[in-house]
């Protein structure tokens, strides 16, 4: 849009036409408005990187020198690691962006996206074929990685994990029909103990006090007199305490440098009054945080993005699990309401770039990581609302104001998940329904009683820690508590659901990828009825399950030793205490989930083969293997019949739903069977991301009458596309019949509502009952695309004039004009269902 | 006893047919020929097939389906598809309505308008969206069609429903025996009474039938002390005019009971592709739908009279009665 045309418009008219972006860009304060632009955008477009964004070189040969520097060092590995981070930290490029109050970033210049090379060799292959995102001039950019990927072929942790698996399961993920990610513990989603480090209680420096309380203690006991395993422990334990401290000591000192470079540019060069005293005020702050404990919200959220950037140095972060109104609230209350040292505004500035410092954070991930989550770097979904540790209601005036800031500087990550529960206000649901209705796609609704209880059931928390919860990704509620955070969660845990049902159908042989992937159940010709065929379906469900479980408890248990993580140690009340690493299994209660892409396709298969095969006899079970061979080319009625005349989940009719309970049911016992090194159990979790679109081109043709390379369902409990006849009050229905406590961990629901028909107070009375009746009915999570059809084909045909439209991807938001054509076309396909 | 109705459809989420979240019964068969009519299918009280020229791509199982040879040939699907092509798939004079076609169609192209009903499986269904009644004040609303065409069986139905617990509007265009009405009312929580215009004349022309009935029916019904939305369908060129708004509102004023609200719907075209289905051309498509704002000072001027009134009928719509 020009620029005349922007000032001519006013707010009002473009909120009538829901112009929210546009609108948006008016309202927000000139500060907001300069650092939403500054930043680059890092989620990648349908695989690729965007123009100018390029990988980060800085870190990967801090790193290496490092590295090299040490090889020869008789340090413990973990004093080596922490050494090698440490230096990173003190020797990388820092920037502050001008007007921005806020510092510290994962890689060295703004356009720049980090890269570790230690973790995994095909992760620096991929940097190294990724001609878009190398920095110029290319030949010397090439020549760096080329060096860098040479030193640490073979040194890398998934390198070093290799030959301590099961080469055969590791073939089979790595073929990439059944998993998505690798088993790596610096690579996925790391919660943390926010009631030891977020309270206000202590900070780094009190931290390393303590640290060097217990290496003294363990020094002096290592040398008393007596010798007892006790003894020989201690000497892992005190090199774990000591990577610990290099760590926080080397946070220390980067946040000085910070408060140095904020100080050199106020004294010497900022020649506006103003501006001079923030840079002055940044000085301060990062001279106070992370030492010491914030006194005030901006050192409370620079404390953490101090945290989150240490965090993101020592390990690639696919997630931010975070309760930003819970942890922040407090310094908020006390600026805004007590000490009134902040105004509102100034506040919602703060709010605001608070949000903006999140959405920059980018790390180089592979192509099939990017594909999955088209648009954004990581699934950041912040967790705000519900209840504090006695049940009541933990919303405060900031979870207010994120929803208003979020509502300004729209971005598409991170995004927010309310945690709804009775005692909610009305005037945060409003702010809640605003948001939705402006078409951000967030925030999404939890249901916190039901996710408690679920919460308690699974891993045995005591209900004060569950009730702590935040998403440790998008949808896994974790205590981020003492012994509740789960330092990691591999993302290979993922199972391609959709392959269970074809493997029914193939005998377990994967025709995609040409090999031997599942279970051997045999010629599916044999199945006499409808239970044979669906012990074969429990049969293959078990193989998926247990080839990706078996990686992930290898690993973890494993990671402590081989893959440690001194940092996330250091910030962790159970391991200062015990000097054993964070990945340490027997210190938690476990958070284990098998997350499920692309769950549905099996429902509606099962009940499109029970109905047309073994009830109504229309085809035999040859006709329909043959006409999945052929991906129903040659038999396009017989797949009509199969997508038109079977019965599909989400039009609360108990024929396919009672086999969805059913399914789920046998996953629920299996995930018992499983378990975790911690001892606890392996919920499913339905949920997609952008996986149904990643997987168009390796699932084959299902008895729903899917064909190799359409999308699949949009994802975890979502009915497919266009199947969804009965409106959404069906879906809801169909959906209330899972037992959300017992029958799995969480389940995603996509629900498109036309924004058209929300307006005014009769919009929010009808979404508040909608609401109302979601959580009567015990569904766990609903979330919401609001942007109407016309919106999505115009942002289609001129992208460039719609950069700013969100809409929902299964599990976050991305911004239409950056996810492939494919998904674009998924989203409009779906049903409307138009309230109002 | 009539045992079954032909249902047209059964909607749920319905939110603009009265309080809350609602589902809506169709039941087929009315007096009235409006010509705006939105819901073509509901007029006679037969079943009738659409053909969805859209999805058809003419492959021709239909035809050999037909026992009456009522079935045109085949013609390319692009032919067919074309805006304005006057290519029909149903010869409807031949056509018995045995429904051989519509088994026989795979591409949803062929389907059957009406479906017989019990009372039981109109409830069993409508009972689904409980919890979604429960939190809006909601519940079953009976529209048409005509309900009131069906007497014994509309009767029975709210009877049913409300001994279900569950909460019943009725809406109809009041046009029948008053004695029909009295029984059926008995079991409605709220009447949801069609008022097209106040001009016998203007009436008679555009909806064949006089007003006298009606607007007698609605004093009656008034007086009877049942809560009554007046729900007035704003047609182009037929009831638009402020001077008929005028009429209406003052005659409304002399009603001996009280109005809960008045609902001005704006008139829309979206149910060309309809008639279109069931063969028929529609003389009203080419009219555009009304802009809603444009609704705004009838809707005020029946304020000023001391109605509640909203344009479209949220159910979610506090009006401050």
């Amino acid at each position: 849009m020009a620029q005349a045309a922007l000032k001519d418009t006013s707010v009002e008219e473009f909120e009538t036409r829901q112009q929210w972006w546009w609108a948006a860009e008016k309202k927000r304060s000139g500060r907001l408005d300069y650092l939403r632009k500054a930043i680059w955008k890092k989620g990648a477009i349908g695989g690729l990187y965007a123009p100018g964004v390029k990988v980060d070189l800085e870190r990967a040969q801090l790193q290496t020198r490092k590295a090299r520097e040490l090889e020869f060092s008789n340090d413990a590995y973990v004093i080596k690691f922490a050494r090698m981070i440490a230096h990173i930290l003190d020797n990388k490029t820092i920037f502050i962006t001008d007007h921005a109050q806020l510092a510290g970033y994962t890689a060295s210049l703004p356009h720049t996206i980090g890269w570790d090379p230690s973790c995994a060799s095909i992760l620096n292959v991929e940097v190294y074929n990724d001609p878009t995102a190398i920095p110029e001039p290319a030949d010397e950019s090439q020549k760096i990685i080329q060096e860098v990927n040479a030193y640490w072929g073979g040194k890398t942790d998934l390198d070093r994990m290799m030959p301590v698996f099961d080469m055969e399961d590791l073939m089979k993920m790595l073929s990439g029909s059944i998993g998505w990610g690798v088993p790596l513990a610096r690579g996925g989603y790391s919660s943390k103990d926010y009631e030891y480090i977020m309270t206000g209680k202590r900070a780094f420096q009190d931290i390393i006090d303590e640290l060097d309380r217990k290496i003294d203690e363990g020094d002096e006991m290592t040398h008393a007199p007596g010798a007892t395993p006790e003894t020989t422990d201690m000497y892992d334990k005190l090199n774990n305490w000591e990577a610990m401290k290099i760590t926080l000591e080397a946070g220390i000192r980067i946040a000085r440098r910070y408060a140095r470079l904020a100080r050199i540019i106020a004294e010497n060069f900022e020649e506006d009054p103003v501006r001079r005293e923030e840079l002055l005020k940044i000085a301060e702050t990062c001279e106070r945080v992370p030492a010491h404990p914030p006194r005030n919200l901006q050192e409370s959220f620079q404390y953490d993005i101090f945290i989150q950037m240490m965090s993101r140095t020592e390990a690639i972060e696919g997630a931010w699990p975070s309760r930003p109104d819970f942890y922040h609230g407090p310094y908020y209350d006390k600026d805004v309401n007590i000490d009134h040292t902040l105004t509102k505004e100034e506040a919602l500035d703060l709010v605001g770039e608070f949000l903006i410092r999140a959405a920059e954070v980018c790390q180089f991930k592979p192509k099939w990581t990017r594909e999955g989550l088209q648009g954004i770097d990581g699934t950041w979904v912040w967790t705000i609302g519900g209840v504090d540790a006695h049940g009541n209601d933990a919303c405060n005036d900031l979870t207010i104001a994120l929803m208003q800031a979020a509502r300004l500087v729209r971005v598409a990550n991170p995004t927010l998940s309310f945690r709804w529960h009775p005692k909610v206000k009305d005037e945060v649901l409003r702010e809640i329904f605003e948001c939705n209705r402006q078409g951000l796609g967030y925030p999404n609704m939890r249901n916190d009683p039901v996710l408690i209880a679920n919460t308690m059931h699974w891993y045995g928390h005591p209900i004060e820690e569950a009730r702590l919860w935040a998403n440790q990704a998008c949808l896994s509620p974790c205590p981020t508590t003492k012994h509740g955070y789960q330092p990691m969660r591999m993302a290979n845990a993922t199972a391609n659901c959709a392959k269970i049902i074809e493997y029914v159908l193939t005998g377990g042989y994967d025709k995609v990828v040409n090999m031997q992937v599942g279970a051997e159940t045999g010629d599916v010709t044999r199945f006499k009825n409808f239970e044979e065929f669906f012990d074969a379906w429990t049969m293959q469900m078990k193989t998926i399950f247990s080839i990706l479980v078996r990686a992930v408890n290898r690993a973890r248990t494993l990671a402590p030793r081989l893959t440690p993580r001194p940092f996330l140690s250091g910030i962790s009340e159970r391991s200062i205490e015990s000097g054993m690493d964070t990945f340490e299994p027997s210190l938690e209660r476990g958070n284990a989930w098998i997350t499920a892409f692309t769950w549905v396709e099996n429902i509606d298969s099962l009940a499109a083969v029970k109905k047309l095969v073994f009830e109504e006899k229309k085809y035999t079970m040859a006709q329909l293997k043959e006409a999945l061979d052929a991906n129903w080319e040659g038999f396009e009625q017989m797949r009509l019949d199969f997508v038109r005349n079977a019965p599909k989940w989400g039009n609360d009719d108990d024929y396919v739903d009672d086999i969805m309970i059913r399914c789920l049911r046998e996953a629920a016992k299996f995930s018992r069977e499983l378990k975790c090194p911690s001892g606890n159990s392996w919920p499913i979790l339905p949920e997609n991301v952008s996986g149904n679109i990643h997987y168009a081109n390796i699932v084959g043709a299902l008895p729903n009458g899917r064909r190799l390379g359409d999308a699949l369902y949009d994802g975890g409990i979502s009915p497919g596309p266009g199947l969804d006849k009965k409106g959404p009050t069906a879906v809801l229905k169909s959906c209330s019949k899972i037992d959300h406590i017992t029958d799995g961990r969480a389940f995603l629901l996509n629900q498109r509502l036309s924004p058209t028909q929300l307006a005014g107070e009769k919009g929010y009375q009808l979404w508040k009952a909608y609401i109302r009746t979601w959580a009567d009915l015990g569904i766990d999570h609903i979330q919401f695309n609001m942007i109407d059809d016309a919106t999505l084909r115009a942002a289609q045909k001129e992208p460039e004039q719609y950069q700013e439209v969100i809409v929902r991807v299964a599990g976050y938001s991305a911004h239409f004009v950056d996810i492939s054509r494919k998904t674009q076309d998924n989203i409009i396909q779906r049903t409307i269902h138009g309230l109002g | 006893m009539q045992q079954q109705a032909l249902v047209t459809d059964i909607q749920k989420f319905a939110v603009n047919d009265g309080p809350g979240f609602r589902t809506s019964v169709f039941l087929k068969g009315c007096p009235l020929k409006c010509a705006w009519c939105h819901n073509p299918e509901t007029i006679s009280r037969a079943p009738e097939i659409y053909w969805k020229r859209r999805l058809c791509v003419q492959c021709g199982a239909c035809m050999e389906a037909c026992p009456q040879e009522a079935i045109n040939a085949p013609v390319p699907p692009e032919e067919s598809r074309e805006p304005g092509s006057a290519y029909q798939k149903i010869i409807r004079d031949r056509c018995d309505g045995c429904m051989k076609c519509v088994d026989a169609c795979l591409y949803g192209a062929l389907c059957v308008a009406g479906r017989p009903m019990s009372i039981d499986d109109i409830l069993d269904e409508v009972e689904q969206d409980r919890p979604f009644y429960d939190n809006s004040g909601g519940g079953m609303t009976v529209s048409g069609g005509e309900p009131t065409a069906h007497p014994d069986f509309t009767g029975r139905l709210f009877l049913a429903a409300r001994q279900r617990g569950i909460h019943t509007c009725l809406d109809t265009n009041g046009f029948c025996g008053w004695p029909i009405l009295e029984t059926i009312i008995e079991n409605v929580d709220i009447v949801l009474f069609d008022l097209k215009h106040i001009d016998p004349a203007a009436h008679r022309l555009l909806t064949g039938v006089d007003n006298a009935l009606i607007l007698k029916n609605l004093s009656r019904l008034s007086r009877n002390g049942t809560e009554i939305w007046i729900r007035i369908p704003i047609v182009p060129g037929f009831n638009d005019d402020m001077e008929i708004h005028l009429r209406m509102a003052q005659f409304l004023a002399g009603l001996p009971g009280k109005i809960s609200r008045i609902d001005l719907l704006p008139f829309h075209n979206w149910c060309q592709d309809k008639y279109d289905w069931l063969g028929i051309c529609w003389p009203m498509q080419s009219i555009e739908a009304l802009e809603p704002s444009l609704l705004e000072p009838a809707a005020e001027l029946y304020r000023e009279t001391g109605f509640a009134a909203t344009v479209g009928g949220s159910g979610f719509e506090h009006t401050g009665t």
